[in-house]
């Protein structure tokens, strides 16, 4: 959390950065314009091509951020890509009217699914070899039951969206942190989950991929710009969405936030036989539990200034 | 449609920003934003990306203030920013915002510099820092000419780190003190240190 004790101090710190370092703010008007005339064109424009970066998305330095998180964030972090991830291809499904059988099928199979799993790897990309980052098992529930299991950090996350509540798992040192109340900023994320919020709330364009092997089978692709509305906690991004062409059932997903990094999940299973207990939110025993309050903001909306 | 509805109309259409007037807009006011979002902790990189954000967001915007009225700007991007700041973290790291501390940080911010974009504020402690003893001034040097960290900074001043925290700290104030002196019309700076203090 960033520390604001000290307002007066740190405003004189961020003066002596700048002048210290006798260095001008930068010019950003050029910049800035040609960007705004890009936005200003989008909506006639062709939808980037997966893979390709966007110029927005690019300068957000997200693998540099992952590289520097603490342990305990990098799960946070990978629970929101998770997320995003899962939103994106439900939002690729369901705006994708005649896009073959394969994709009508795996769109059928989803909307009749009520509980999935999959795994989501985070890696480094562009390098031709690929550096994992963070991997996570993640199982969802309708309504409203998340539970993420980060395989590299081993502490796992239970959320009730309905609820409001929040579990996190830390095996290592046999400890349960309880967050109750969550609150709206934090459970957002979380809502893009379920199919019926999906539904209504993104709109991807899709473009043909082709056919090609993926994970031993061959596979049918769909590419897209995944766009959140405005005021959601999400940039756009690249997906590519690959099904198997002769069972329509998912195969990989891949995301691309930026050149330098990009999450795939793979090893979908629909509906899978998984004991309730697997969503309780109930410290297991032997436990040592611990109960935290987080403090409340604002759920997002206010993004218009009020001028 | 009636004349009301049309002056209405004429009126929202004039307040939304065409590139021209964003041009000029981004002109005036960049350097003030991008200082706001240094402050908000913002490192360069990730500055520059909210500072566009910000003016792309007063392009789409469909209302904004009139122009020409640079204090109803100033705060109207300050908020655009601060929004921006508290839901990129939140969305990166499921870190909480504490929104009442952010708020405070508005507050010193247009204590200390008000609807300006920072420029007497920055004058005024250049000359201060010119004004500094030498051992308080070798601190600043250290810290922010040469990025020096705190534990070579205490080899190199005979000090312990939390003796350099608390030197920093203090030329700090002192440097408040004396910006106050000679910027009349900001005491609110040194005031509400001394406040705490």
């Amino acid at each position: 959390v960033t520390d604001f004790s000290d307002d007066y101090d740190r405003l004189i710190d961020t003066l002596l950065d700048e002048a210290a370092a006798g260095q001008r703010p930068p010019d950003l008007t050029s910049r800035i314009l040609a960007r705004a005339s890009d936005t200003r064109k989008a909506p006639t424009a062709d939808p980037p091509r997966p893979g390709i970066s966007r110029p927005t998305i690019s300068r957000w330095h997200l693998l540099e951020r992952v590289r520097n998180m603490k342990r305990s964030t990098k799960l946070s972090s990978a629970a929101a890509v998770v997320m995003a991830l899962a939103a994106a291809v439900i939002g690729v499904f369901f705006s994708s009217p005649g896009s073959g059988v394969a994709f009508a099928a795996a769109r059928d199979k989803l909307e009749k699914a009520r509980t999935a799993s999959f795994l989501v790897t985070t890696e480094t990309a562009g390098n031709g070899n690929p550096q994992v980052l963070e991997t996570t098992k993640v199982f969802v529930r309708d309504p409203g039951l998340v539970r993420l299991e980060s395989q590299t950090t081993g502490i796992t996350m239970l959320v009730s969206v309905e609820d409001g509540t929040m579990l996190m798992l830390l095996p290592p040192q046999k400890k349960a942190v309880i967050v109750d109340p969550v609150g709206p900023a934090v459970l957002e994320p979380f809502r893009g989950v379920f199919l019926d919020a999906l539904r209504k709330q993104f709109d991807c364009a899709n473009k043909p991929l082709g056919e090609q092997v993926v994970n031993g089978r061959q596979a049918t692709g769909l590419g897209g710009i995944w766009r959140p509305e405005a005021g959601t906690a999400f940039p756009e991004f690249p997906v590519e969405v690959w099904v198997d062409s002769a069972t329509g059932e998912l195969v990989r997903i891949v995301m691309l936030p930026n050149h330098n990094m990009r999450s795939v999940i793979d090893t979908f299973v629909l509906d899978p036989a998984v004991d309730d207990s697997l969503f309780s939110l109930e410290p297991p025993e032997g436990y040592e539990v611990e109960t935290k309050k987080l403090p409340q903001v604002a759920p997002p909306g206010g993004w218009a200034p009020a001028g | 449609m009636r004349v009301s509805e049309a002056e209405g109309i004429d009126a929202a259409r004039e307040r939304a920003l065409n590139p021209r007037r964003l041009e000029s807009l981004i002109r005036e006011h960049q350097t003030a934003v991008y200082r706001y979002v240094r402050f908000l902790g913002a490192e360069p990189n990730s500055a520059e990306d909210y500072v566009q954000e910000t003016f792309l967001r007063a392009y789409r915007a469909a209302e904004t203030p009139g122009p020409g009225n640079t204090g109803a700007w100033r705060a109207w991007l300050r908020t655009a920013a601060r929004n921006l700041i508290v839901t990129d973290r939140r969305r990166r790291q499921l870190v909480m915002f504490d929104q009442e501390a952010i708020e405070k940080a508005e507050v010193a911010w247009v204590q200390v510099i008000g609807d300006g974009d920072g420029e007497d504020q920055l004058a005024a402690l250049r000359e201060c820092v010119g004004a500094l003893p030498p051992r308080q001034r070798q601190a600043i040097d250290c810290r922010y000419e040469r990025g020096t960290g705190r534990g070579d900074m205490a080899r190199l001043m005979g000090l312990t780190e939390d003796g350099v925290k608390m030197l920093l700290r203090r030329t700090r104030t002192a440097l408040a003190k004396c910006m106050e002196g000679k910027l009349a019309g900001h005491g609110a700076m040194a005031r509400n240190r001394s406040d705490r203090d």
